[in-house]
């Protein structure tokens, strides 16, 4: 495991397909298209903390260390609202908490980098610029006494800890298992005024590729299906054209689907061209959302081919019956085994096959 | 006799065929203990899932003899109205998203004599003391033996289904047969074999129904490139006389 968690926050289209995708969700989130190059963001207009929760496994221990990285936009300086990244660990308490204030031009307010029970130490103060889209990378070391944070902002190193107690809680439950990336303050009644958040990601130091920190900037593109696939053997919802049936954006939005109830059956689809030429291509997420039609199970897997091979999730089990459910499956390498590129994005077909 | 496996019927409704009660993979048996007048087909070892007679004192005899005409010979008083040949222990297991809606019962017999009927019933429960509600039993050829069928894929022997499938892969559950009694004196039958088959409806199995689907790609990108000033500098030569001398000198204009 290494990239663990990837959200490009594009496939939302109000508050309901937000808690879809996030652990914890409250209401009140919305999409907007104020993120970076005009891409679609989530956007946080209630003052409650924990706005949005992505849980990862297997859970951290001590000593353990997890990176998260993300778009984040402040608010203008009237609005009082702060960010806030929070580390949960089992039993819901902070680990740490790291907010930037509204109130503070330009630089991070005092009270970011509140490491319980330490004081601020902030190797340089990082420039803040409000409606201003800017990279935010945190490597975030889980330990009782030996734990460590690192913060860059759009490439510059602005904190760097160590030897910190970043288990909040002294019950003892020392495994961490989620971030939340929160805002709190006045509740703004302009969109664009809204703290925002934009293509998160989590990733850990094991495995092979992604892997190290920082990554410096990334950006998260979402290709929706296109065309048919190789293979089409699932029944749409209506007409002939399967890829029409699963190509829409918002996953609330369940009226069309594409469906099967044959073992082996698989459902390819070709996708958008990236609209851009990326420097590097780090990872593709296949997601999907799936359910059985009736209350017994049904497996699937989620497939992606590269043109060469075609690889497949291990299998994955529906909700109970009448359930939409987001699952999702990583590839960092294509399934032939080589680096993904440009290329390779926008010849592969993505797809789903039915296990059991 | 190995026990079929499950299958559909061209109805698509599936069944489970027991087919004998499970002894080791020969049938019919019955247990010597519940005494058996001959020994003749006892098996070497007595197996636990076999014939068993319930009856104690009014049975008046039991014997096999491999083939015609029966293995298991019953003789029913009139004044017994306690004592049945059980065959237990089909080892039944229904799939867990079943409902089972019938059981079926064939029995190879015959009778010795005219007008001997029969009491059969489905049973269960400790001992498989419990008879079912409905008794489908009725008249036996007095001819050579034959399969008579009793009960149906849609009969439940009076029976809740829920009762049914929890017994049906119990050691307890089975068929007991008696020769009935409404004539004066002794009736007999002969019985060869009884099958049980079971029919059951299942769940269907829904679809797996994809309702969006997408891909998402990480990228390297670079850094905004961002002018904070802008500004020219422009180095020109300017020719000047100082006491009488001529200098070149820079001037920068910003």
């Amino acid at each position: 495991m290494a990239l663990i968690f990837m959200d490009g926050c594009d496939q939302h289209s109000n508050s309901t397909d937000v808690a879809m995708r996030w652990n914890y969700s409250v209401a009140g989130n919305v999409v907007q298209s104020n993120g970076p190059w005009s891409e679609q963001s989530i956007s946080l207009n209630t003052r409650g903390d924990r706005d949005l929760q992505t849980a990862f496994g297997p859970k951290k221990e001590y000593g353990d260390v997890v990176y998260t990285a993300f778009w984040q936009r402040m608010g203008p300086s009237n609005s009082g609202r702060r960010g806030w990244i929070q580390y949960h660990n089992s039993n819901g308490f902070e680990g740490g908490t790291y907010a930037w204030d509204g109130f503070a031009y330009t630089i991070f307010a005092d009270n970011m980098g509140c490491i319980w029970g330490h004081a601020n130490e902030w190797t340089t103060a990082p420039v803040l610029t409000f409606y201003r889209w800017q990279w935010v990378e945190i490597a975030f070391t889980f330990h009782n006494s030996a734990g460590a944070v690192q913060i860059y902002v759009d490439g510059t190193q602005v904190v760097n800890e160590t030897g910190l107690d970043t288990n909040r809680d002294a019950g003892g439950n020392d495994s961490l298992g989620a971030i939340s990336y929160a805002s709190q303050g006045r509740i703004p009644t302009d969109n664009a005024d809204k703290h925002s958040y934009n293509d998160v990601i989590v990733w850990d130091d094991s495995g092979s590729n992604i892997n190290t920190f920082p990554l410096g900037p990334q950006r998260v593109a979402t290709l929706r299906p296109d065309a048919e696939g190789t293979t089409i053997q699932f029944t749409p919802q209506t007409g002939t054209d399967n890829s029409a049936m699963v190509d829409e954006v918002g996953g609330a939005d369940v009226s069309t689907y594409n469906e099967s109830s044959t073992v082996g059956h698989i459902d390819m689809y070709t996708v958008d061209n990236l609209a851009f030429t990326p420097t590097t291509v780090n990872a593709v997420q296949v997601s999907a959302q799936v359910e059985a039609t009736s209350t017994t199970d049904r497996e699937f897997k989620l497939k992606a081919d590269d043109g060469t091979t075609i690889g497949a999730s291990g299998d994955m089990q529906t909700p109970n019956g009448g359930t939409e459910y987001w699952q999702n499956h990583i590839w960092e390498l294509n399934p032939t085994g080589a680096a993904w590129t440009e290329t390779t994005v926008n010849g592969m077909e993505i797809g789903i096959e039915v296990v059991t | 006799m190995t026990l079929k496996q499950p299958y559909v019927t061209p109805q698509g409704r599936p069944i489970v065929e027991g087919g004998y009660p499970q002894a080791g993979g020969e049938a019919p048996f019955f247990d010597a203990q519940y005494g058996a007048s001959s020994a003749d087909n006892v098996p070497a070892t007595s197996p636990t899932n076999t014939w068993s007679f319930t009856g104690t004192t009014a049975y008046k005899h039991l014997w096999a003899d491999n083939g015609s005409p029966g293995v298991a010979t019953l003789t029913l008083n009139s004044s017994d109205t306690n004592s049945w040949l059980r065959v237990l222990n089909y080892g039944f297991s229904l799939p867990g998203t079943a409902t089972l809606v019938g059981i079926e019962v064939d029995v190879k017999w015959n009778s010795i004599g005219t007008n001997v009927s029969a009491n059969i019933h489905v049973s269960y429960g400790a001992s498989a003391a419990t008879l079912s509600a409905t008794d489908n039993g009725g008249a036996i050829s007095a001819s050579a033996d034959s399969v008579v069928t009793y009960g149906g894929e849609a009969d439940l022997w009076g029976e809740t289904a829920g009762n049914l499938a929890t017994a049906l892969g119990t050691t307890d559950f089975g068929v007991s047969i008696r020769p009935s009694t409404t004539e004066v004196g002794d009736q007999t039958c002969q019985v060869d074999f009884a099958t049980v088959r079971i029919y059951y409806t299942i769940t269907a199995a829904g679809n797996v129904r994809v309702d969006q689907q997408y891909a998402e790609v990480l990228t390297e990108t670079d850094s905004d490139v961002r002018v904070t000033q802008h500004y020219v500098e422009l180095l020109r030569s300017e020719a000047v006389t100082v006491d009488g001398l001529r200098y070149q000198r820079v001037i920068v204009v910003t």
